[in-house]
């Protein structure tokens, strides 16, 4: 039978309950001073990054409205075309790697503590080194623009434009800048995706969960599949730039259309990445104006992880004008139609909420009913351009950039703008103007449609995307002139929305607490927040606690539910199991430290000075680097704790430390790796790509790795995988001696493994700059050393963590995480013996 | 003690995973129609009838595994206990929710999966 936690039946004593906030508040304060800049509490971490992309919403709305003042008349001579083509490509770029994308991301960092009942996610300083990350690379980006020295290729950035005719440094900014930028987005879905399924409050079970996390969950989870295959074609373009190798030229056997493969592998699940989470926000406000739960909760549940996977299987449909098979058009346009199916669903479910329920006129719902609309126009445009055949019509016209903004504005804006309209006293405790909102809603949503409404008929009558300008006479000069006046009232609700934003509150009263009467757990914060989250995590029974539980706030408040009291001092939070939420084991996080900002700044050096051909400081960066990151594990993660086990109320004992698939960090390892593992499933199919241009692939005649060295490295590498793991074994059984023989000799393995790897293209003389075929077995083989050298330093840092008594048979969370990344190596050794030695040959 | 009966709703046997099943299936016949288009049509070659019966062929296995994880999930979703509406904190909603929504992903699956085959059929040419 299952039992819950009822709280506490009397009132704990005031004094009590007076020295347990003392203390709760001592653990979480907040840094003070100039040291503000070194907390890592992702409530924190999540306003700085959440502020930081309204930023880069501003900057890219203002190169939006350059564009059109330029564009407001014919033959006009306000921007050159380089000035022009380098604001379009910036514009795009921003807003979707520096608003659209990570603004999920900022929100979710920011509120999914809450929403959990949650004192903070498991990784905060891994949610300040993305934030760190995302604002140099982001700033890189857009600095660059003032110095002429922005990307100009468009922000799918196309070979050979962009691999032959941009000499400047712009295309490097872009393809090493948002690569950096994307290695956050990655680590924000690490610290997301273990939050969700980790971090919730007992009783809150898989079927109970805030809709906000399961597609938060899902965008997270796209993010690992999705992201990979950019960052992999980013690294070929630039190789190719930086090194002459012809991955995308056809006169030596690449093909530019790999890019393009490569690109919209990522591009198209992006829009859904972008799309879920907003809908997720409009899946938040509904329920709580309609003051009635959700109606059909699961099928909504079936739209995320439906649309999540189906939005893997449309990226051939940018690609419908370049030749490919016509039965390849028709599966991908097949699957375009199918993935209205889910989108089609929950949208259904959001209107069935409303008619069942009341609905109470509030500026939130304005939004929300602005953004269906505007994303049902979008989505209606979007199944037109899945049918291939007016899509050859209709491609690289205006009509394109008014379907694509539809989507974007009615799926990402609008309900990011109804949002925070409607989460904003959670930040500070005050609430935005209603007054200003309605103002912001209807300039907006006139604005947006007097601008993008006529494009779709500027574009039926033929106006090209990415033209500076146009001649008169063409039917365009009216249209034109009307998206600009849009454009203007656009450009005007944004301004007011900034300025309630950011105006200075201090003499307006606090808002009550859960001032639109929801039932969601996020609104039990006291206003303002507290820095420690929940005063007590409660016991979840319902969807919509707040509505269902009686006394719940009271209850959390006066700490009679579970860990009310820091008795150590220290920062800790919950951790809970993945379907039924019960408590696991209680977590201590680390807290201020500003390892996590240098860390990420000698990251960007390894990619922001390749950019200017400076490899040796380049290099540098990553030692240091390297350096960085093993200081921060080592000083803030797996710490062994004074006393195993820790009470945290109701008769409940947790363990303060747990290991392998138990343990964050376990997850995080696998989460991440696969990530990794599906950058190399993308360079596997550009070998494979090649194959199917070229019957002749690999060519006769030009050298090859050979068989030897692949096949022994391969052996090798599998060798050091084995050992790892037997050592895990013998780690647990205490066996000292065999634990560092064994990692001893694994790290050798791994060296010479890496060797033989290197040793096949090196020593049969392959010359990557002569043809693809070398240029692709070269970077396989240095891909499978260079986890092999990743595998090195883990060893040796679970043999110093050994030696240092950190590591211990029982606490052993660093074998066990490390055990898992060779199970990677050895997949990835495995496939690149398979391509280099067994392909050529069965073939 | 815990009872026979209930040992079937326990959380360690309950997996996410059931969810991702139905959808996999249809990726991976999905990506093996792509590859396997890719490869008909390598080097110039016209394509027939038989490239779209060799895509919609598969899926006849395909729906049919994407029909077994929905059975598995029809049955979990089928079990007595729990009340209506099915969103208590207990182990009978719980293991009804993670069952109906493997129904309605196998069923979007089956669809998916038979728009491809569809759509194979109809157009089986490499032009």
């Amino acid at each position: 039978m299952h039992h819950d936690h009822e709280p506490l039946a009397e009132t704990p004593p005031v004094e009590l309950q007076r020295q347990q906030s003392e203390r709760l508040q001592r653990a979480w304060e907040p840094a003070k001073g100039w040291r503000y800049w070194s907390e890592v509490n992702n409530s924190v971490v999540g306003q700085w990054y959440t502020a930081l992309t309204i930023f880069f919403l501003a900057y890219g709305g203002v190169l939006a409205a350059l564009m059109r003042i330029q564009l407001a008349i014919p033959n006009n001579k306000f921007m050159t075309a380089e000035t022009y083509n380098q604001v379009f490509t910036v514009h795009g770029s921003v807003m979707m790697f520096l608003f659209a994308i990570p603004i999920f991301e900022a929100f979710s960092i920011m509120f999914l503590p809450q929403m959990l009942g949650a004192r903070d996610l498991p990784f905060p300083r891994l949610s300040a080194y993305g934030f760190w990350a995302f604002l140099m690379g982001g700033m890189t980006l857009c600095l660059s623009l003032l110095f002429n020295a922005a990307p100009s290729g468009g922000w799918f950035m196309y070979p050979p434009l962009t691999s032959k005719y941009e000499p400047g440094i712009g295309a490097d900014m872009w393809l090493l800048g948002f690569s950096f930028i994307e290695v956050a987005a990655i680590a924000a879905s690490v610290e997301l995706i273990v939050g969700i399924l980790k971090s919730r409050p007992p009783g809150m079970r898989i079927h109970l969960i805030p809709l906000y996390c399961w597609y938060v969950l899902v965008a997270g989870a796209m993010v690992l599949f999705a992201f990979p295959p950019l960052i992999l074609g980013s690294m070929l373009l630039e190789i190719e730039r930086a090194l002459n190798w012809p991955f995308f030229d056809p006169t030596r056997g690449g093909d530019p259309l790999l890019w393009q493969h490569l690109f919209w592998l990522f591009g198209h699940p992006e829009v859904y990445i972008i799309f879920l989470p907003s809908v997720a926000l409009v899946a938040m406000i509904v329920p709580t104006f309609a003051r009635t739960p959700i109606v059909g909760y699961s099928w909504i549940v079936l739209s995320a992880i439906g649309t999540g996977f189906l939005s893997f299987g449309l990226w051939v449909h940018h690609m419908f004008t370049t030749g490919l098979p016509g039965i390849t058009l028709a599966l991908f346009s097949a699957a375009s139609q199918a993935i209205a199916i889910p989108t089609g669903v929950q949208i259904f479910c959001f209107i069935a909420t409303m008619l069942v329920g009341r609905v109470v006129n509030s500026l939130p719902m304005m939004f929300v009913f602005g953004a269906l609309a505007t994303f049902v126009i979008g989505g209606l445009t979007g199944v037109m351009v899945a049918v291939a055949s007016f899509d050859f019509q209709a491609h690289d016209t205006y009509f394109i950039v008014a379907h694509l903004h539809s989507v974007l504005i009615g799926g990402s804006i609008f309900p990011f703008v109804g949002a925070t309209y409607y989460f904003y006293p959670l930040v500070n405790g005050k609430k935005l103007s209603e007054r200003l909102g309605r103002i912001v809603f209807w300039l907006m949503f006139i604005g947006f449609n007097v601008t993008f409404m006529p494009m779709h008929l500027t574009g039926l009558r033929g106006m090209p995307r990415r033209v500076y300008t146009y001649s008169e006479g063409l039917g365009f000069e009216t249209l034109n002139l009307i998206s600009t006046v849009g454009a203007a009232i656009l450009v005007t609700g944004f301004a007011v929305f900034f300025w309630d934003l950011f105006r200075s509150k201090d003499h307006e009263p606090l808002s009550e607490r859960n001032p639109w009467g929801a039932g969601t757990l996020e609104w039990l914060q006291e206003m303002p927040g507290k820095p420690w989250g929940v005063r007590s995590i409660p016991e979840i029974d319902s969807r919509y606690p707040l509505w269902d539980q009686a006394n719940i706030v009271r209850d959390v408040d006066e700490g009679r539910f579970f860990m009310p009291d820091a008795e150590e001092g220290k920062r800790e939070m919950l951790i809970t199991s993945i379907i039924d939420a019960k408590p696991v084991q209680c977590l201590r996080i680390p807290g201020p430290s500003y390892i996590a900002f240098w860390a990420a700044l000698f990251t960007g050096g390894v990619f922001i000075f390749p950019t200017f051909k400076l490899y040796w400081p380049a290099a540098v960066c990553a030692v240091i680097a390297t350096g960085l990151i093993l200081r921060w594990l080592w000083e803030g993660s797996a710490m062994i704790p004074e006393k195993d086990h820790k009470y945290i109320g109701h008769g409940v004992d947790v363990p303060l430390y747990v290991s392998g698939s138990d343990s964050v960090g376990w997850w995080a390892m696998l989460i991440t790796m696969l990530a990794v593992i599906t950058a190399f499933v993308s360079l596997l199919f550009g070998y494979l790509f090649y194959w199917t241009l070229d019957r002749n692939f690999p060519p006769p005649g030009m050298p090859g790795p050979g068989w030897f060295w692949p096949t022994l490295g391969t052996a090798l590498l599998l060798g050091a995988w084995a050992l790892t793991n037997l050592v895990r074994k013998w780690n647990s059984q205490d066996r000292a001696g065999q634990v560092y023989g064994g990692l001893g000799v694994s790290c050798l393995l791994a060296i010479a493994g890496g060797a033989a790897m290197i040793a096949g293209p090196y020593l049969n003389s392959m010359d990557p700059t002569q043809h693809v075929y070398a240029a692709t077995i070269w970077l396989l083989a240095i891909w499978t050393a260079m986890h092999a050298g990743l595998g090195l330093i883990m060893n040796a840092y679970c043999i110093a963590r050994r030696a240092a008594g950190r590591m211990t048979a029982k606490y052993d969370i660093e074998i066990h995480n490390v055990g898992l990344f060779w199970h990677f190596v050895a997949i990835t050794a495995v496939a690149t013996e398979i391509v280099l030695v067994l392909f050529p040959i069965l073939k | 003690m815990i009872s026979q009966a209930h040992t079937d709703v326990e959380e360690k046997r309950q997996s996410l995973w059931l969810l991702a099943w139905p959808p996999t299936i249809w990726a991976v016949h999905f990506l093996g129609s792509y590859a396997l288009a890719a490869v008909w049509c390598r080097g110039g070659s016209t394509g027939s009838y038989w490239l779209g019966v060799s895509i919609a062929a598969p899926a006849l296995v395909a729906l049919a595994l994407i029909g077994f994880a929905g059975w598995i999930g029809w049955k979990k979703h089928t079990i007595p206990g729990g009340k209506p509406s099915h969103d208590g904190d207990n182990n009978e909603d719980r293991t009804r929710f993670l069952g109906f929504a493997t129904v309605l992903l196998a069923a979007l699956s089956a669809v998916a999966t038979i728009y491809t085959s569809v759509a194979a059929l109809i157009s089986g040419g490499c032009g």
